[in-house]
């Protein structure tokens, strides 16, 4: 029902570069939690390095007692198989359809009969809605749908933990919020542990229950969601409202200059906060909290106008 | 099959119009020195190490059976007959047109598939530039460049290599092996075998240059248009090669 | 795009991180060689350790692979597939064999010998020599492309993170494939230049068939016919390898697949030929098999 996984000092250097250094998070299990951050911060490679396709300069992933930096190679594919990863593209194999492609997992690595792996390939494909398109070939199904095929794909052997990076990259804003419902309505289904990488902030604002910010080679926060939507600190700031002002530029940094040129200029105040998208059954997900919950908490004042359903619903009794 | 027909049928259009446009756009001024130069340096810095490394084994193993022949026939010193005709008539030609098909022709195939597929070549054409002018006129020029300069390497490495297997390795006699060079290859042969050499080089530039300006479909895309690039040259090679022979036979020099 | 670009930048980059770490103290370019040959070797070694996965496991991939190898997928099925390139360019060797060999005995008057030039030429030389250089270009760049194609599209990421042993799976399975699908397609093709070399002597320059096939036959020796397949899949073996090397390390979105290709087939092409020249040294160095004077 979810597995926790616990980051602790995790840096990963490229030859002198380093993309991140002492990077320590934990993915609260069953939570879903987004990882942001501008172009090149290396949101990839920390997913990457989560499921061990890159090996981390230092620190250590804990899942389930085991060391993903640092285990046999052997252990490694063991612990994989706790995983669905939805690449950017969908990574489908273009030999196989996508009824051959969603049960290769199934075929690989359980000893189910073809009718029982035929079942649940097909209930996949229904939950991510391509039921009919079993037979076609990865090229030929938009990018949308093959996004979709990755998850089905993803989800053929009920991971405990997900991983899917830049859901929204390439698909417009409706097919966006789309997925993005999925997302929210298969956490309630299936109690995972998920991890969005992504620089769409509307999906940040609205689907993960905790946020994570990385900038400037180090993990600038990492939190629920209210807390960095609320949150002054100016890249929390800047990046969740996509504003100029702020530390960050055109290229990654701001110079001196530019920074000294803005010494005047205030922090445009914060938008409201939007309600968190809800699972379409109605029923809360294991690790739903209310919207406002943790302002309440922590004695935050959320921006005026923020939980717009909860302001209205309130305005009438 | 007769699906097939139709695609197959525009493609050898496409590629005919190919030919025409470049070899009209070869006159048209100003031409396009420096980007001529850039690609004779790129192609030859691709092709003249394989051109060598490719010679040496390929010229060596054709001789060994030669000489195995000829100590059956009692005629060891013919070796230098054997590899005057082997070096030039049919492997110099052959070995730098296989190093430009394979390095060559790959590499600019690679590099024009990539400009189509980055939508370089549309940008090119909003600008009012014609690639046909500015990318495959010189790259053709260039290939035939490279292909000339090769089969002369490749004629030098090939005659060492034979001479040092033959004489050094093989125990033939210097004298008769150098003397016997010219028995069955003379300026006719010479001149063929860089008849040749210029077809495939101008054939194997075109082939490059249709297939890779017309890939599509991302990094496989790509991919399978150098596939289609080494494996159709080396077919037009083949038939080249026969052909350019017969029509030297049928000469009856 | 841009992450997935992104990433296997970093990950070249990586590479070249361990790569300093491992040459720090050795003059630069013969580290760098060193440290390219040390790759090739781990890779191949992995790819020939992972054959019994193959044959056992992966079975199912062994088989669909042996079809698309022998008529050729995507790029090759226009040009009528493996089979069709490879006994193309034989043929065409056994065409040129027929003019040059049938000539230049004329110059000397033993045309008639043409048929013995033939069994010894083309089953010697001709053939697995042109059948090398075909099997680069289609096989060889065939691998390349499609391993460099599922390489830059995270495919053999979504391999790895599935739990698939990624060289077993994609490269010894391929090997494996290859080599079974290699016999029929040199069986087609060293037939097809003995049938050329035969109708350019006896249908092109008229020599009677009867005089050809008596001297083909006399001196078509069985052990030749062996030896000629054992360099073709030795050469064969060679080829794949080097292909998937190039296909499964490729990085750099569409571009760098098709200089992927490029460097296959140049390397290919190269370590071929070397392998036919010693092969050819090991295994027809003695002449005695060979009487023509007795």
């Amino acid at each position: 029902m979810g597995v926790e996984v616990v980051v602790e000092g995790l840096t990963k250097r490229f030859g002198s570069q380093t993309v991140w250094s002492d990077v320590s998070l934990t993915l609260p299990a069953g939570e879903i939690s987004v990882m942001l951050g501008p172009s090149g911060t290396g949101k990839s490679v920390f997913l990457k390095t989560l499921i061990g396709l890159l090996k981390p300069d230092a620190g250590h992933v804990w899942i389930e007692g085991v060391d993903i930096a640092k285990c046999s190679r052997q252990d490694l594919y063991e612990i994989r198989k706790l995983f669905g990863v939805l690449f950017q593209d969908g990574a489908m194999f273009g030999s196989m359809n996508l009824y051959d492609n969603v049960a290769f997992p199934l075929r690989e690595h359980t000893r189910k009969s073809e009718s029982e792996i035929r079942q649940i390939v097909l209930e996949r494909m229904e939950l991510v809605g391509l039921t009919g398109a079993e037979n076609k070939l990865p090229g030929e199904i938009s990018g949308g749908m093959r996004k979709r095929a990755g998850l089905a794909r993803a989800l053929v052997l009920d991971p405990e933990i997900l991983l899917i990076d830049e859901p929204d990259s390439g698909l417009d804003p409706v097919r966006t919020t789309y997925i993005n419902q999925l997302f929210i309505d298969l956490n309630a289904q299936i109690d995972a542990t998920f991890l969005i990488v992504t620089h769409d902030i509307n999906t940040a604002r609205t689907v993960p229950d905790n946020i994570g910010l990385l900038y400037h080679r180090h993990l600038a926060m990492f939190g629920p969601r209210e807390m960095l939507l609320t949150s002054k600190e100016p890249v929390v700031a800047q990046f969740l409202n996509a504003q100029r002002v702020g530390p960050i530029g055109m290229s990654e940094e701001k110079d001196a200059d530019q920074l000294a040129s803005e010494e005047g200029i205030a922090m445009p105040p914060l938008p409201p906060l939007p309600l968190q998208i809800e699972p379409s059954s109605g029923i809360p997900r294991r690790g739903q909290r209310e919207s406002g919950a943790w302002c309440r908490e922590n004695g935050v004042v959320p921006p005026a106008g923020s939980f717009p359903e909860r302001a209205y619903a309130m305005s009438l009794h | 099959m007769a699906l097939a027909i139709k695609p197959a049928l525009s493609r050898v259009g496409g590629f005919v119009s190919l030919v025409g446009d470049s070899s009209r756009a070869m006159f048209r001024r100003p031409f396009p020195l420096q980007e001529y130069l850039e690609q004779t340096v790129f192609i030859a810095s691709v092709s003249i190490l394989p051109a060598v490394f490719v010679t040496i084994p390929f010229t060596v193993v054709v001789q060994f059976f030669i000489n195995q022949l000829l100590q059956e026939i009692g005629a060891t010193d013919l070796a230098g007959g054997g590899s005057g005709f082997v070096v030039i008539q049919e492997l110099g030609p052959f070995c730098s047109v296989l190093v430009v098909a394979g390095a060559g022709a790959t590499a600019v195939c690679a590099d024009l598939g990539s400009r189509r597929i980055r939508e370089e070549l549309d940008a090119m054409e909003t600008l009012g530039l014609d690639p046909m002018h500015r990318l495959v006129a010189p790259r053709v020029l260039a290939f035939t460049t490279v292909a000339l300069g090769l089969f002369g390497i490749v004629s030098v490495v090939g005659l060492v290599g034979t001479y040092v297997f033959s004489v050094v390795i093989g125990g033939a006699s210097p004298g008769l092996f150098v003397s016997n060079l010219t028995l069955v290859t003379g300026a006719p042969e010479f001149i063929m075998a860089m008849i040749k050499t210029l077809l495939f080089g101008v054939t194997a530039a075109w082939v490059a240059c249709y297939l890779g300006m017309n890939a599509k479909g991302g990094p496989k895309g790509v991919g399978e248009a150098v596939n289609q690039t080494v494996v159709v040259t080396l077919m037009v090679l083949v038939v080249i090669n026969s052909a350019v022979t017969t029509v030297y036979l049928q000469l009856g020099v | 795009m841009s992450t997935l670009e992104e990433s296997r930048r970093e990950i070249v980059a990586e590479a070249r991180a361990r790569q300093i770490a491992v040459i720090k103290n050795i003059p630069h370019i013969p580290g760098n060689v060193i440290y390219a040959v040390g790759q090739h070797m781990n890779f191949y070694a992995a790819a020939l350790a992972g054959i019994p996965l193959a044959v056992t496991r992966y079975r199912r991939e062994v088989v669909r692979l042996i079809a698309a190898i022998a008529f050729g997928t995507g790029a090759l099925v226009l040009v009528g597939g493996t089979v069709f390139v490879v006994a193309f360019l034989t043929g065409f060797a056994g065409v040129e064999l027929g003019l040059q060999g049938y000539s230049q005995l004329g110059n000397i008057g033993v045309e008639a010998l043409t048929g013995f030039i033939s069994a010894y030429i083309n089953t010697r030389l001709a053939a697995p020599a042109l059948a090398g250089i075909a099997l680069t270009a289609t096989v060889g760049a065939g691998f390349t492309a499609q391993l460099g194609a599922m390489r830059v599209s995270e495919e053999i990421d979504a391999l790895e993170v599935m739990s698939i042993h990624s060289v077993p799976y994609l490269v010894s399975t391929r090997i494996v494939a290859g080599l079974i699908a290699i016999i029929p397609i040199y069986s087609v093709s060293l037939l097809a230049s003995y049938a050329t070399t035969r109708a350019v002597v006896t249908l092109g320059f008229g020599q009677s068939s009867g005089a050809y096939s008596h001297y083909f036959d006399t001196f078509l020796i069985p052990s030749d016919i062996v030896i000629s397949f054992i360099k073709v899949l030795f050469m064969a073996i060679v080829i794949m390898a080097i292909s998937c090397y190039y296909g499964f390390n490729a990085s750099g979105g569409p571009a760098g697949v098709g200089r992927a290709v490029g460097s296959a087939v140049r390397l290919s092409l190269v370590v071929v030929l070397f392998t036919d020249m010693l092969l050819s040294f090991a295994l027809y160095g003695s002449t005695d098999t060979l009487n023509i004077s007795g």
